[in-house]
Order: C-alpha cells, then structure tokens, then sequence
C-alpha cells in the first residue's frame, strides 16, 4: 500500500513536468530588390571634356542619387509595413 | 503535461470515473457485504484514483485550451505571412516603377542637354581644375592639401 501510495505521488508530481512548443512567427526576407547597393557616381575621367558631356555626367550622377533615395524610402516604408504586421500577430 | 500525450484520453476519464466509483462505494455502499470486507482499501485507493483523475482531468482541459490557443496562434501567423508576401509585391511594384520614371526623366534631361546645351560648348570651356573638383566629389575624395604660404612655413 505503501509503495502504491509512493508510486501515486510520484506520477502526479512528474506530471506537472510541461513540454509546450510556442509558435512564433518570423520577421520577414526583405526583396532582392532593396538589397541591391546603390550605384558609385560616375567620374568624368579625363583632363578635357565638353560642357554638354560634362554635364551629362552631371546628370546621371543626379539620376543616381534618385534612385537610390527612392530605394531608401522604399527600405523604410518596407521596415514599417513589415514591423506592423509582425506586432500584430505577438500581441 | 508529458503524461496526458503518453496516455490516451479514454484512460484519464476511465481513471476519474474509477475514482468517482470507488469512493462512491467506499464512503456510501458499505452496507453491501464485499464492499465492507475491504472497505479501507477501497476508500484509500479510491481516493487516490479521484485524485489522479481530477488533475489529469484538468491537465486535458488545458492542453484542450492550449491546442485551441496554438491554432489560434497558427491562423494569425499564416495570415500575416500571407498579408506580408502582399506588402513585399505591392512594395517590390512601387520601387520598380519609380526607378523606371527616374530613368525616363534622367534620359529625357539627357536629350535636352544635347537639344539645348550642346550648341554652347563651342565657347564654354571647363577648367581642368573642375573636372578634378567634380571626380573627386564623386568619388568621395579628399582634395590635395592647399600649398602653405610664406607666413605659414616661417
């Protein structure tokens, strides 16, 4: 009866012993896309050059730079949006 | 509760039902002849089966509860995986597009350049020392230290 009595209190305490696996979602990939660095701006190059192809190199220079302010921007908006949604599903 | 996934569930009612059982017949039915020979060991084992049964009734009701709450769990996760799969498209679209415009722009300065500003190089000459300016700007470099004056090297 004794025994019995042990092997009881034994299986219930070891009972308690708990092996819950949590589900837990995971922050997203970014795109290719915003992973892609930003171009190095052009270099005229050489000691003589024309206004007109002077300032194309200018130019292009500025087209780089918008382009990577909006890949900037596009970074930060996917950052955001992301988090958002992650937040929603730990609370 | 390891021993609730080791045990089917049958048993834990079955031992909750033994338990109720017994410690009815221990406690109430003593008046029938086998029941009063043992009547201690009855009550004794009956309780301790009661017991047994009623945690393990509870450990089912909550990992009943704790199932209900993963799925829960698991049907937010699915959607907001698919919610976040939306927002990479809709993000990847916009980026796509906008680059494709900064181009067009770029391109069209680009031809007005040559419409416009190509007629003046004839009579605008860029100093070698602005080439130098510009590629060093560009490149992120720091421009030669200036030549010390008289003053300064005394």
């Amino acid at each position: 009866m004794k025994k019995l009595l042990l092997f009881c209190v034994a299986l219930v305490g070891l009972a308690g012993c708990s092996t819950t696996v949590p589900v837990t979602a995971k922050f997203p990939e970014a795109p290719e896309i915003l992973l892609v660095e930003c171009d190095k701006l052009d270099k005229i190059g050489k000691d003589k050059v024309y206004f007109s192809e002077f300032l194309t190199t200018v130019v292009g220079n500025y087209n780089k730079y918008h382009m990577c302010a909006a890949q900037n921007a596009a970074w930060k908006e996917w950052y955001h949006k992301q988090k958002e949604i992650f937040d929603k599903v730990s609370q | 509760m390891w021993i609730i996934n080791w045990l089917p569930e049958f048993v834990v009612h079955l031992i909750f039902l033994a338990g109720i059982v017994g410690t009815i017949a221990g406690f109430v039915l003593g008046f029938i002849p086998f029941v009063s020979k043992y009547k201690l060991p009855i009550q004794i084992i009956s309780l301790l089966l009661l017991s047994l049964g009623v945690y393990l009734e509870g450990g089912l009701a909550e990992k009943a509860k704790w199932e209900l709450r993963v799925k829960e769990m698991e049907a937010k996760v699915a959607a907001a995986q698919a919610e976040s799969q939306k927002t990479n498209v809709q993000i990847v679209e916009k980026i796509v597009t906008e680059k494709e415009y900064i181009k067009v722009k770029g391109a069209k300065v680009v031809e007005y350049i040559d419409r416009e500003v190509k007629v003046f190089d004839s009579n605008c000459s860029i100093p070698e020392v602005a080439i130098k300016a510009h590629d060093m700007s560009a490149g992120n470099e720091a421009p030669p230290e200036a030549p010390k004056t008289e003053g300064e090297t005394k």
